[in-house]
């Protein structure tokens, strides 16, 4: 693996004393990113590389520090940075059909920009090619990787089957690292993760009320933050400062969408547009993500019932369903699909759900695009896309 | 004076509409070239000198099509989606659904009164549009209408099978070579850029009737082609480039 100087740098304990003070007045969020980082990059803590919808809880509560590669694939990419790495992979016969999220997390691998992680968590929920993904990882960094299967419809046998596969990975973490979780530590982490809940359900009637404070672009952005703090005492501390930040709206609101799947990350015009046009993003499927409240008392089964809660799980009518919900609690006038190329779960059901929006008479775009690879953005033919659809709205 | 004018300033050419009323005083149409802006202004100075008006007379001025940003004297910009949509249904009112193929796009629209209320647009290359038409013409060392008139004499029909555009122009290239009947090639041609078209038209749900505008509508072999791979007649307006241009010009005269 190749050590560049901006690698060193990561991994230079001088860098993060040097960068401590500056911290003081900086946004939680960035106080999180820069803790996470400096934990991980100077192995303070074992470190797990995780999915995007792996219960953090369970690695916060074994004392380790949960780095989820698609999310830094996202801040990668919005650092503008994210086209060597990627080229990197498809150097490496990383198919370009593959999710770019993944293809960026294998150059960044590749091109050993990652810390040297000691488990591998993922589960197979939502995303269809993560799982593969991270067992390349595993063995790209010669760590034991744990698959939890979550089967789709959730019955109780599954729940039951996906909370026994959670118990198993807890003991063989648990026996990995010689530490066992006190039920103190359940309680505390999960704890947080139900502040954290009752901080986003502040969010929601925020979005909901017109015109809408909330910008949709940082609710996106802010999507791998409540999948990675979740558990952390920094999770209702992210969220409330979130919340505070928001600002009472005085221009005006033209239009209000609501988003599904998640929004180019790198540097594009979309979100200035939007804004210039008075669209309001009310609302985004990931980000609108509630969970019942956690039980120490039952921790594994507890978080599986908070995996079963993502309505993206299982049959399209329980997205579709949810979403024509969320579109009438925020009072949206139209839906756009991001149809993030790559991404099977998401593109897959969008027919269905453009179907089904139509004869609720809530006009949809489907927008073909790439979270993360700049290349495939093509801004002209998008932003006649956008516009043609603000002009039907 | 209510004056109105449309530009429509498209990747390949650029067309304007001058309306006294619902009168037409003027209609031009200019390559684009590499400067929008400065064709943009070349067109409407064209468009008041053949309607011997002067531009104060104009009271609004609607842009559309890609380089509508391009023109700063321009009232108002608006989509080519939404002017194609007014312009069909000022000259075929009772169309449906609405197939424009332009030089680099292509789109279908769903129409209600004449109200856009859905419409899809090619995605990521250029199969199915004028400029895929250019590439292939070119290798017959033909325009793409003669390409077109060409596969109406056609028994039969070699078929296409890529749809990226240079890829397709390899293929072709390599049938021309074998010696296979040139107008049999060319039915191939119009039947690919038909059927990646017809794909667009039946993701929306195809309703009749169906009507087709942009400068390819004037191609009879991809009309042609296009009726056979959606089984219905295709209306055909007057200047089918216009239409966005008219359009254009007939939402300045109602925004005002």
């Amino acid at each position: 693996m190749k050590d560049g100087s901006a690698l060193k740098l990561l991994r230079s304990s001088w860098v993060y004393s040097f960068l401590h003070p500056f911290l003081k007045g900086q946004s939680p969020s960035v106080q999180f990113a820069f803790g996470l980082a400096r934990d991980a990059y100077l192995k303070r803590k074992p470190v797990a590389f995780t999915s995007l919808f792996f219960p953090t809880e369970l690695v916060y509560a074994l004392g380790m520090i949960p780095f989820p590669l698609e999310v830094i694939a996202g801040i990668v990419s919005s650092l503008g940075v994210a086209v060597p790495f990627l080229r990197k992979a498809e150097e490496e016969w990383y198919s370009q059909d593959l999710c770019s999220f993944h293809r960026l997390g294998i150059g960044l691998a590749l091109q050993g920009y990652l810390p040297q992680p000691d488990a591998v968590l993922s589960l197979t929920s939502l995303c269809d090619g993560s799982h593969r993904f991270f067992y390349n990882v595993s063995h790209l960094f010669k760590v034991p990787h744990f698959l939890i299967e979550v089967p789709g419809l959730g019955r109780e046998q599954d729940r039951e089957y996906v909370s026994g596969q959670l118990k198993r990975t807890r003991m063989e973490l648990e026996a990995l690292f010689g530490r066992r979780i006190q039920q103190s530590q359940w309680e505390e982490v999960l704890g947080y993760s139900n502040s954290m809940r009752a901080e986003l359900f502040k969010i929601y009637a925020l979005q909901s009320q017109t015109p809408c404070p909330v910008s949709g672009e940082a609710a996106l952005g802010n999507v791998g933050l409540i999948y990675t703090c979740a558990g952390s005492k920094w999770g209702p501390e992210l969220i409330s400062a979130w919340r505070e930040s928001i600002e009472r709206r005085e221009d005006a609101e033209n239009y209000r969408l609501f988003w599904l799947h998640l929004r180019p990350y790198y540097p594009a015009p979309i979100f200035a547009f939007l804004k210039e046009r008075g669209v309001s993003i009310v609302g985004d499927e990931l980000s609108s993500y509630i969970w019942p409240e956690l039980n120490p008392v039952n921790p594994e089964f507890s978080l599986t019932t908070k995996i079963y809660a993502n309505f993206g799980l299982g049959p399209i009518q329980n997205r579709i369903n949810n979403i024509l919900r969320l579109v009438r609690e925020r009072k949206a006038q139209g839906v756009v699909i991001f149809s993030h190329r790559g991404c099977r779960q998401s593109t897959g059901g969008a027919f269905l759900l453009k179907e089904a929006l139509k004869k609720q008479g809530i006009p949809c775009l489907i927008l073909d695009g790439d979270c993360v690879d700049p290349r495939e953005l093509n801004w002209e033919q998008m932003r006649t896309r956008i516009e043609g659809f603000l002009e039907i709205l | 004076m209510n004056v109105y004018c449309g530009l429509d300033i498209g990747s390949l050419q650029a067309k304007g509409i001058l309306l006294k009323g619902r009168s037409l005083l003027a209609k031009m149409m200019l390559p684009t070239g590499g400067n929008a802006p400065e064709t943009a202004q070349k067109l409407f100075q064209a468009l008041l000198a053949i309607g011997g008006v002067s531009p104060e007379e104009v009271q609004s001025i609607v842009a559309t099509g890609y380089g509508r940003i391009s023109v700063p004297f321009a009232t108002k910009t608006v989509t080519e989606i939404t002017c194609h949509a007014r312009g069909i249904f000022h000259f075929l009112p009772q169309v449906q659904t609405l197939i424009d193929i332009g030089g680099q796009d292509s789109k279908a629209i769903c129409l209600g009164k004449g109200k856009v209320m859905d419409f899809v647009m090619n995605d990521r290359c250029a199969a199915g549009t004028g400029r895929f038409l250019e590439v292939m013409a070119q290798n017959f060392q033909l325009s793409p209408k003669e390409l077109g008139e060409l596969s109406l004499q056609a028994k039969g029909e070699v078929a296409i099978s890529a749809t990226c555009t240079v890829f397709a122009e390899s293929e072709v290239i390599g049938l021309i070579a074998r010696g296979l009947p040139r107008e049999e090639i060319a039915r191939g041609i119009m039947s690919a850029i038909a059927q990646r078209v017809a794909g667009m038209v039946n993701r929306l749900g195809l309703k009749e009737p169906v009507a087709m505008s942009g400068g390819v509508a004037q191609n009879p072999g991809v009309v042609k082609a296009l009726e056979k791979e959606l089984g219905v007649n295709i209306l055909i307006p007057p200047d089918p480039q216009m239409i966005g241009a008219w359009g254009a010009a007939l939402i300045a005269q109602e925004n005002e």
